[in-house]
């Protein structure tokens, strides 16, 4: 597959520049539902996962026969309307074990003790989707919302730093459309020029540490020289983002971000959610990663337990019960997504994928995983039952490569998924 | 041969270790390795398969390809090859043989004295041999740049400002790694994202030194007197008296602040901080109607029992949520009394001013009323749209009766609270103009002379001039200031630098700078460094002792223990809310009884280590350290205050030890409920250093069934009769069991839901136990094996690298030593500072 072209900095400024109307919501009520707009022709695919790390019950979710006759199961009713555009899995796992411990690794399907002596790094699929992007967009990717416990992080870069994440849908919206004053602007460009010339003053200094230290320890300050070029590299590519403005929202977004409570998990995850399809329709990045924030507690009707607690349902009928509620929440959340993708023509180009690192929590399993692929241009409407040794990576590989990455394996892979077209 | 096992299996620690060294450090070893294995080693007596016959005769059939008793196999022993894989089971074996564990009472066959000597000088002939022939690597700490701690503390200390507040490190990511602390070497790595926080930080702290403009003015503002300019939020307005707080002021749950609520007290109209300098925060408080029977009890979350507590508080200009906060002190207020407070504070600029009444009770007065008119407003549903919301409201406020008496009642209710008769600040003011931190960063003299003075304190060692060149180029072209910030973001900042073999006196001064005081060294340390003098062991030990006895190394007790015992945990899983409300009862923001609980430990450690007590004490003791907070949590009458202080136990509290304490009770669950496997593996794993191997593959876990009368011992009874399970689970569930009286937040508990606790076992060494306290006596045997592990901890923490082949030998010393002077913590310590492992790279 080709390489998508990407636009020079120039042609993307004349670009938005012509552009000059304030984009709208596209999520009014009134569009859920609706038919889907004619698909737009793909010049740019796109990637959004949405992860979270305690699992669906798993009794009321997998059906019982793969295919495309697969039954319908109380778990998976809400994306009824999604059906012919979604693949549900059932017995993929996560080659790691350790419950919540190996429940962060979604993403790599490797623990972070491993990543160090691998070859990729330990890179999460989203940020090596992210690496095809990375001068294109004025994000390369979007990681949203996500744990603060440092434990917990769930999207890598190659180097191993943790990609920080947005934490709050303001921040989000600050980052998507709040433009910098003139002056701001001028100062950053001063501070970015500043920075090249210390860049390249630690560079040499760095040279000259070198020779003073054992041949053990020039391999480690390799880590600092490569350090210094990515963020070099960094560097230009901010320096050039700064000319070309962003896009403009009409108020209400900014009145409906706002009146987001942060003490309610709901309110949180829906704005964020509604966020999303603005940051693929303004290309501000094509990768998108959420990790939902397992707060204790859920702010939905009928909850009166810690979401921890719940998933400890030691088959109690009435927290089984609280929990399917949730669980639905999530999955009535990812249909609006997908209703909200499709609206803006975009299905065919845009992979969503659902999925959690543990599948009980009661069991504190990391096997027979909950996940669902939509979009992207895959085939869909069918269940895929795994069976035989194809791990996790065997699907971030495929979806990688439909990406148009070029790559023959990603991570622990063994080529790509069987049964996925 | 005495018939004692060897109680828990010390050695896969070791082997282990061993097996990261050889993958560590492949191409180095590669050549001693391959060279040698075809050749004997010369020194080893004639007939070398005196070995292997011996080990047919007594060893293989339980420790070979068949069988492989406690994870031991020794089949691929070869006598005469000695190298950094076998090393660790070779000594092992000498040691087995030497004590009489091996072969076990009921072998079946014995070897004859003579036989098992000489077997014995034959395998120390050729371990001997092998560090002699250096066919053994020696493990060194890689180059390792600064933690976040670290480098957050250098640049204080460097610059000489206020890092705790205005904290350069903000965003940066946490550095906990492989090896349990954040002093590991091999986590500690730069990455390009990195490298854009330092020049950030960098920026910063730069800034924050600066002080280039004119001396601010110094103001007094004085606030309770309401016709005065300054004005106070919180407290009702027109009151003669003066403010009141009544309650505590809980961001969680996000208070609504009017006059009538009063939460806590702030300024409004712009905060007095306007510059960054010294202020004098200057109060007088009073403490009102601690204990009025007529209200106290309906008022919720509050205990009588306890002086009020006035918290002084400065919030960050950034108005997050949750706030970034830091507390500058709590008051325990005496009855009635007015007391004058007056604290001095390096503020920085636009940060916040906040009193709160820190355990007052939750709830405001306003509900209070609105109970005692019995008048109830109508909740809003979980889930209700914003539209919804704004609707109730309006409901509720149309409704309450409004009376005159909702305010009057709020004068004359009489509630407990803290009265303010005085609040003033007075600043900002210097010791000096410009301050210290200016000075120090821009020098005196011209500008080479003064970088270069500057990076003999930064780099924490003398550079060569070619060193310096690029900075001194960068300061020609765009100034001083830029110059100081590549220099701390060049490498000679960010790592530590260490010489190979016996460390420099500069950098041993940073090694044990770093691992006591998490700080570059002092100028009393550096200057013994640089002149040649921490060398001699008398200012060495001097030099460990004056480190100990500051306040600069009350973190490091911190530091270690809450890593070592990883009372993180106790966030990342706390426990449920609605299933243990206690441990959020109390005070401000949800966390002062979490807080307390996860001090306790470290508070225990750090008087243990200040008095040289024995490290017996870890595991039982007959006091511990609480103050009001915790002690109203473990059910403790007559601690009041919320410093610390010693508590003796009660025998029928059933504390004492590590294992009393809720921090590790809690950290070793998960907030839900408790598993003996995962207790088990925590005590094995943390405090006897024997972690177990991991279950094999394809296990299925087991379904908690929380309908019936199952209890957990049921549910793992197949670790005891399956004997796959049991070779593992024998050492594992005994302690898991024994601490399932105490629940997932570490409150005692004798019965389950549907079934009564049974905290009955046996450990493998064969002592049994019917409760915690008979766990506690069974366990006491194994203190040698607490303090190993201790001791490999700290030389873990202290050095960033993981032990190897070659430093059992010193490891066993070092133990021995203590063993005969009792194991005080004290010992311990110093004796792990003075190693070969710690003074070398």
């Amino acid at each position: 597959m080709s390489k998508p072209t990407t636009t020079s900095f120039r042609d993307r400024r004349t670009l938005l520049k012509g552009i000059g109307v304030a984009l709208a919501l596209p999520w009014l009520e009134s569009l859920a539902g609706s038919e889907p707009g004619d698909n737009l022709p793909i010049q740019h695919r796109r990637m959004i996962h949405v992860t979270h790390k305690f699992g669906m019950y798993a009794p009321s979710f997998h059906p019982a026969t793969a295919g495309v006759g697969w039954e319908m199961t109380d778990g998976l009713r809400t994306l009824e309307r999604h059906r012919l555009r979604m693949t549900v899995f059932k017995n993929l796992g996560l080659s790691v074990t350790g419950g919540h411990a190996a429940a962060p690794c979604i993403l790599s399907d490797m623990k972070r003790s491993e990543a160090a002596s691998h070859p990729d790094g330990g890179i999460t699929v989203d940020a090596r989707a992210a690496e095809l992007y990375a001068t294109t967009t004025r994000f390369p990717m979007l990681n949203l919302w996500g744990n603060p416990d440092n434990d917990q992080h769930t999207s890598f870069a190659r180097s191993g730093a943790k990609i920080p994440y947005v934490t709050t849908p303001m921040e989000l919206f600050n980052l998507l459309f709040t433009e910098q004053t003139a002056e701001g602007k001028a100062a950053r460009a001063r501070e970015l020029a500043g920075n090249r010339s210390v860049l390249d003053a630690v560079n040499e200094s760095a040279k000259r540490m070198m020779v003073t230290v054992s041949p053990r320890d020039q391999h480690r300050l390799d880590d600092y020289f490569t350090s210094v070029r990515d963020a070099e590299r960094k560097l230009q590519t901010y320096k050039d983002w700064l000319t070309i403005p962003k896009p403009e929202a009409v108020p209400e977004v900014a009145a409906r971000i706002e009146s987001v409570k942060k003490s309610s998990q709901t309110m949180i995850y829906d704005a964020f959610m509604d966020l999303i399809p603005l940051i693929l329709q303004t290309d501000s990045s094509r990768i998108v990663s959420i990790d939902v924030f397992t707060n204790p507690n859920w702010d939905l009707p009928g909850i009166t337990d810690n979401y921890h607690s719940l998933t400890h349902h030691g088959q109690l009928p009435e927290k089984v019960a609280q929990l399917r509620a949730i669980d639905d929440f999530h999955l009535s959340r990812l249909a609006r997504l997908i209703d909200r993708i499709v609206a803006l023509g975009m299905l065919d180009s845009t992979q969503i994928l659902y999925s959690s690192g543990m599948s009980d929590g009661n069991s504190h399993s990391n096997q027979n995983l909950p996940i669902i692929l939509a979009g992207g241009g895959f085939t869909h409407g069918t269940m895929i039952d795994i069976q035989g040794k194809q791990p996790l990576s065997n699907l971030y590989l495929s979806m990688l490569q439909k990406l148009g990455v070029e790559t023959a394996s990603f991570n622990k892979s063994m080529g790509p998924l069987r049964g996925l077209a | 041969m005495s018939g004692q096992h060897l109680a828990f299996d010390r050695l896969h620690l070791r082997l282990g270790a061993a097996a990261l060294i050889l993958l560590a450090i492949v191409v180095a070893s590669s050549d001693t390795c391959g060279s040698d294995s075809v050749t004997h080693d010369a020194t080893a007596p004639v007939g070398a398969d005196s070995w292997s016959l011996f080990a047919q005769s007594y060893c293989i059939q339980c420790h070979g390809p068949e069988k492989q008793k406690g994870r031991v196999r020794l089949d691929h022993l070869v006598a005469g090859i000695v190298d950094d894989q076998s090393y660790g089971l070779w000594r092992h074996v000498v040691k087995v043989l030497a004590t009489g564990e091996m072969p076990p009472e009921e072998a079946k066959r014995h070897p004859m004295t003579p036989e098992v000597a000489a077997v014995r000088s034959l395998i120390q002939g050729g371990i001997a041999a092998a560090e002699h022939a250096g066919r053994l690597t020696r493990p060194e700490t890689p180059l390792k740049r600064l933690n976040r701690i670290q480098y957050r503390n250098t640049l204080r200390d460097l610059l000489g400002i206020e890092t705790t507040m205005a904290d350069p490190t903000r965003g940066f990511p946490d550095d906990r790694g492989g090896s349990g602390f954040d002093t590991g070497a091999d986590d500690l790595k730069i990455s390009d994202s990195l490298m854009e926080n330092y020049l950030r930080a960098a920026s910063q702290v730069i800034d924050e030194a600066t002080f280039s403009g004119a001396r601010p003015e110094r103001i007094y503002r004085q606030y309770i007197d309401i016709s005065n300019r300054y004005r106070l939020e919180g407290g009702i307005d027109g009151d003669p008296i003066g403010h009141e707080i009544y309650n505590h002021y809980d961001i969680e749950r996000g208070w609504w602040v009017t006059p009538q609520e009063c939460g806590h007290v702030r300024i409004i109209g712009g905060t007095p901080f306007t510059e960054s300098g010294y202020y004098h925060l200057i109060f007088k408080a009073q403490s009102l109607y601690r204990d009025h029977p007529d209200i106290t009890a309906k008022l919720r979350e509050y205990s009588p029992n306890r002086s009020h507590q006035l918290a002084i508080r400065l919030l960050s200009p950034e108005r997050t949520f949750p706030e970034i906060e830091h507390t500058v002190a709590i008051h325990d207020l005496p009855d009635n009394q007015i007391v004058d407070i007056d604290h001095e504070v390096w503020v920085p600029k636009n940060w916040r001013l906040q009193l709160s009444f820190d355990n007052g009770p939750a709830c405001p007065l306003w509900v209070l009323h609105q109970e005692l008119i019995g008048w109830k407003e109508i909740p809003t549903p979980p889930g209700a749209t914003e539209a919804e919301r704004v609707a109730i409201r309006k409901q509720n406020q149309a409704a309450e009766p409004k009376t005159p008496q909702s305010k009057e009642f709020m004068r004359t209710a009489i509630s407990p609270r803290i009265r303010l008769h005085k609040m003033a600040i007075d600043g900002p003011y210097y010791r000096s103009w410009p301050p210290a931190c200016h000075d120090a960063l821009y020098g005196a003299g011209d500008i080479t002379v003064a970088l270069r003075a500057f990076s003999r304190r930064a780099f924490r060692r003398e550079v060569p001039e070619s060193a310096l060149q690029p900075f001194l180029d960068l300061a020609a072209k765009d100034g001083y200031a830029t110059a100081v910030k590549a220099m701390l973001c060049s490498p000679y900042f960010l790592y530590l630098y260490e010489n190979d073999g016996r460390l420099s006196g500069d950098a041993l001064a940073c090694r044990l700078s770093y691992a006591l005081t998490s700080s570059m060294p002092d100028s009393d340390l550096s200057i013994l460094a640089r002149t040649g003098k921490l060398s001699d062991p008398a200012v060495y030990d001097s030099q460990i002792e004056r480190l100990l006895n500051s306040p600069a190394s009350d973190d490091f007790s911190d530091s270690f223990v809450s890593q070592w015992l990883h009372l993180r945990n106790v966030d990342k899983m706390p426990p449920d809310e609605k299933k243990y409300p206690e441990f959020y009862h109390i005070s401000h923001g949800y966390t002062g009884t979490r807080d307390a609980i996860v001090k306790e430990p470290v508070v225990y450690f750090r008087h243990l280590l200040a008095h040289n007590l024995p490290v017996s004490l870890l595991l039982d003791s007959t006091f511990t350290f609480m103050n009001d907070a915790l002690a109203d949590f473990y059910g403790v009458a007559g601690v009041d205050g919320s410093h610390f202080q010693h508590v003796a136990l009660e025998p029928g509290l059933k504390r004492g030890g590590l294992f009393g304490m809720a921090a590790v009770l809690a950290a070793s669950a998960n907030g839900v409920d408790t598993s003996p496997v995962v207790r088990g593996i925590y005590v094995l794993d943390n405090l006897l250093g024997a972690p177990p191997e991991p279950p094999p593959p394809g296990i299925k876990l087991p379904q908690t069934d929380l309908r019936g009368t199952t209890t957990i011992r049921t549910i793992l009874d197949r670790h005891r009769t399956d004997e796959s399970c049991a070779s593992c689970h024998r050492s594992i569930d005994p302690i898991g069991f024994a601490l399932e009286n105490f629940d997932a937040e570490g409150r005692w508990r004798t019965r389950y839901p549907n079934a009564p606790v049974d905290a009955s076992g046996t450990l493998p060494n064969g002592r049994s136990f019917t409760d915690i306290v008979g766990f506690k006596k069974a366990l006491a045997k194994e203190t040698d094996h607490v303090a190993e592990n201790l001791v490999r901890r700290l030389l873990t923490y202290c050095t960033g690298r993981t032990m190897g082949a070659l430093d059992e030998g010193e490891i066993e010393e070092l133990c021995a030593q203590l063993k005969a002077k009792g194991y005080g913590l004290h010992d311990l310590l110093t004796g792990v500072l003075k190693t070969r492992i710690f003074t070398m790279k």
